[in-house]
């Protein structure tokens, strides 16, 4: 007979270990509550809702490509580049403003797919090349010729486009009804879906994957297309935004999304976790820079990434000491 | 007569630069039929399974199955035909459930998602029907054993309604009584007309289980021989082409009146959570020490105590007479202490890097001369090392990923002998290797304890025990259920202990 605490230890570890995310923005919240008393009000509450919006959906496709045991750094750059095609496409024709830039994500993910599978480069590199390339071209977009500071321009668009990321339903932002509704779709479709459990499979063992009979190029394929439509969706509430042409607007993104995957509870090397933890992860990220905004007379703003990279460092020994633990 | 045969394999060619892989070889396996395919490594086998299920191409041949002529390009397409596989490495994917790993891919749906209700109530009765009970189908794959991952595996298969399963090596991972539960489901999956592939360097086993056997040699094909006119002997003698009367019963000096010497290692109380409990172990210079013991009877970690690569939690280890506090392998390599793990894959060799570099890879510091490493001196070392052990391979420069598992073992072997260790321990080092480089192994084992060294040996295998080991200790759930010395060792008395041992009720015999 096994002993009742150690049934209840490891049901803690078990616990700690599958909504350890969830505990730590429980946390995070109460200190913000604390701390800043105007945190709970629904303008703040809002305000974080629309800010995280863009980098949740790149952190959703993030989230297929690290289960699948990939990497995709190219995502703030296809971000970027599908909010210069939805401004400019929308010149055209207004509704290609909202399906341009999606296809365009989808379609860059689809490069990145091929240069993986078929082109065999492992995912770090190809998609290195294509975060560098693809920046390269959101500047060919922008303008001939500019520099990055005079890149910016500002784009005379249709009434209702701004409307995307201004407006509301219910007091709940659009934008932040878009990320729910991409989340509710994505968690169903690792987990009902015959492609989400190959996915999972593939990141386990690609090998094992491939005996199993399973299409693993095709999940691949599948996976960075999505997480380039997800970079391209964000792109469209990005545009949507500025309502301007901005070549750099998402430096640095990628590494924010992947953050938010690992802080989500899905280790780098992939096959584990749950894709709705990640938006545990989108919040805590999102909450952090309006914690420091708030307190801005004590801690400056610069220290938001320093808190961010010591909050991910802490994620990730806890998980080890975590797995540590399990083996013994 | 072509009907009552699932699969015709008529004058399968395979090369490979510079290896003819395959010549001319004919293989047939009749429906409801366990047949055994042997040989040595690099005889073919692994080939020719690679051929039928798709993985590699033929270059001539045909393959009949079924009645229908085949030549499928991947493992899913073999799959689809009704070939499945059982792979030496587990091919699952371990974080996913038991149930799902049965069914991914084709999953259940229900309104176009998974119904995982229905995914699991299918995985247990397939897993009911196999007579494997009691499993927790939702829990991940690797919370469960490998005889159970292994259940999975064939659990897979059937419920994809394979006609031939393959099963390379499938028992080099499982205990014995493990191994008698997957004989009672390779029965079962015989009994419903499925015909079964098995590959095993584990002679036993394949009498045991095989009504059949198609042996290779080099490549070619050397016959077909129903099991019942063969003995182990015969075979082996198939399998290495010459009379094997000398590999199967090496004459050991039994009892070399050791105990007397010199104790090299005094371990008392060895103790690691719930692993290995309270065990003493002795070894004095020159002498082999075989360690007995299930699957989960300790033997593992009990070496891993030893080596530093885990800590216990209580017990004191003695070495060389002097106390030894081992919190890291390089703490107890310091004292002299070599070890080779169960697992060379992961374990052992740098497949990438040289035989020379993976020889020399311990002791690097001696070869250098002002911090610089002499490769001169390194070349030296692999060169004495190489003929020494006879390890065949072109040359020094040789990539150790393209030795054979034997060769590959002698080499790892050959990292240690050159640090000159004191106490060498050798987790199943005999594992996965044919049968001639065994019997090699075998006399470096002996050589070594002859220079002196005391050796603690593991092994599943307990044939190898009984010819290598001076004494052996038989471990059961964690405690020491016994030990044996020279003149006592043989299979029953071992049986005898590991069977007493593993029933909790009855105290454990603490022989000392």
């Amino acid at each position: 007979m096994k002993t009742d605490s150690a049934t209840i230890k490891t049901g803690v570890i078990d616990t700690v270990k599958s909504q350890g995310p969830l505990v730590m923005l429980v946390v995070l919240c109460v200190i913000a509550g604390i701390c800043f008393p105007a945190f709970a009000t629904s303008l703040n509450l809002v305000n974080i809702s629309r800010q995280i919006s863009m980098f949740g959906l790149l952190a959703l496709g993030m989230a297929f490509v690290i289960l699948s045991g990939g990497i995709d750094l190219s995502v703030g750059s296809i971000a970027v580049v599908a909010s210069i095609v939805a401004l400019q496409a929308g010149r055209w024709f207004a509704p290609a403003a909202v399906v341009a830039p999606i296809l365009v994500g989808v379609a860059i993910g689809a490069f990145n797919g091929a240069l993986i599978t078929w082109g065999g480069i492992p995912p770090f590199i190809a998609t290195l090349a294509m975060m560098l390339g693809v920046k390269g071209l959101a500047f060919v977009l922008a303008g001939e010729g500019r520099s990055a500071a005079a890149a910016e321009q500002v784009v005379n668009v249709s009434g209702w486009f701004p409307v995307i990321f201004r407006g509301d339903c219910f007091g709940i932002p659009y934008p932040a009804i878009i990320l729910i509704a991409a989340l509710g779709v994505a968690v169903v479709v690792s987990k009902y879906t015959s492609f989400g459990r190959s996915v999972f499979a593939v990141g386990g063992s690609e090998e094992a994957a491939r005996m199993m009979g399973l299409n693993v190029n095709k999940c691949k394929m599948l996976v960075y297309m999505i997480c380039g439509g997800c970079a391209g969706a964000a792109g469209l509430l990005l545009a949507s935004r500025l309502k301007a042409i901005d070549p750099t607007a998402t430096g640095g993104w990628e590494l924010t999304a992947i953050a938010a995957v690992v802080i989500g509870g899905i280790p780098l090397t992939g096959g584990l976790g749950k894709i709705g933890h990640v938006i545990y992860g989108v919040l805590i990220l999102g909450i952090i820079p309006n914690l420091i905004n708030h307190l801005r007379i004590s801690l400056p703003p610069w220290y938001n990434e320093m808190i961010t990279g010591m909050l991910l460092l802490a994620v990730v020994l806890l998980q080890s000491l975590i797995a540590k633990r399990g083996t013994r | 007569m072509v009907e009552d045969c699932l699969l015709k394999m008529t004058g399968i060619c395979k090369a490979f630069p510079g290896v003819k892989a395959l010549q001319d070889v004919d293989f047939s396996v009749k429906y409801g039929q366990t047949h055994a395919l042997m040989g040595e490594n690099g005889a073919g086998k692994s080939t020719l399974i690679k051929v039928l299920t798709g993985i590699y191409q033929k270059d001539a041949g045909e393959i009949v199955f079924d009645a229908e002529s085949i030549a499928p390009t991947d493992a899913a397409q073999s799959q689809h035909m009704g070939i499945s596989t059982i792979y030496q490495e587990l091919n699952l994917a371990p974080c996913l459930s038991v149930a799902e790993n049965i069914f991914i891919g084709r999953e259940p749906k229900k309104y176009g998602l998974i119904d995982w209700k229905t995914i699991e109530s299918r995985a247990r009765s397939i897993l009911g029907d196999m007579g494997v009970t009691g499993v927790n189908v939702s829990r991940p794959l690797n919370e469960h054993s490998v005889a159970i991952q292994q259940m999975a595996a064939i659990a897979r298969a059937l419920s994809l309604d394979a006609k031939l399963l393959v099963m390379d090596e499938p028992t080099s991972s499982l205990s014995e009584t493990e191994a008698g539960l997957l004989f009672d489901v390779i029965r079962r999956v015989k009994a419903r007309g499925s015909s079964v592939i098995f590959i095993s360097h584990k002679m036993s086993e394949v009498f045991e289980i095989c009504d059949t056997a198609t042996i290779l040699r080099d490549g070619c094909l050397v016959g077909e021989y129903p099991m019942a006119d063969l003995t182990k002997l015969k075979m082996v003698s198939l399998m290495i082409g010459r009379d094997a009367t000398s590999v199967l019963h090496r004459k050991k000096e039994v009892s070399r009146g050791l105990d007397d010497r010199e104790l090299v290692l005094k371990a008392r109380g060895l103790s690691r959570a719930h692993r290995t409990k309270e065990i003493d172990i002795d070894i004095a210079g020159g002498q082999i020490l075989g360690v007995a013991g299930l699957l989960g009877s300790g033997r593992t970690e009990l070496a891993r105590i030893l080596f530093g690569d885990e800590i216990c939690d209580g017990g004191e280890i003695e070495i060389a007479g002097a106390a030894a506090h081992l919190r890291t392998p390089r703490d107890a390599i310091r004292l002299g202490v070599g070890f080779c793990s169960e697992d060379r894959k992961a374990e052992g060799v740098f497949p990438h890097m040289s035989v020379m570099e993976n020889m020399t890879a311990g002791i690097l510091g001696e070869l250098s001369a002002g911090g610089v490493l002499s490769r001169k001196a390194q070349m030296q070392v692999a060169q004495t090392y190489i003929d020494k052990l006879g390890i065949k391979t072109s040359g020094p420069d040789q990539r150790m990923g393209e030795l054979s598992g034997g060769n590959q073992q002698k080499v790892l072997l050959a990292r240690w002998l050159c640090k000159k260790p004191v106490l060498m321990i050798l987790d199943e080092p005999m594992r996965g290797i044919d049968l001639g480089a065994k019997s090699e192994i075998e006399d470096i084992i002996a050589d070594l304890a002859g220079k002196g060294v005391a050796v603690l040996m593991i092994s599943s295998e307990m044939e190898e025990l009984i010819r290598s080991c001076d004494k052996i200790v038989v471990l059961s759930e964690g405690r020491k259920a016994g030990q044996l010395t020279a003149r006592e060792i043989s299979e029953e008395r071992i049986v005898q202990m590991l069977a007493h041992g593993s029933h909790p009720g009855q105290e454990a015999v603490h022989a000392k």
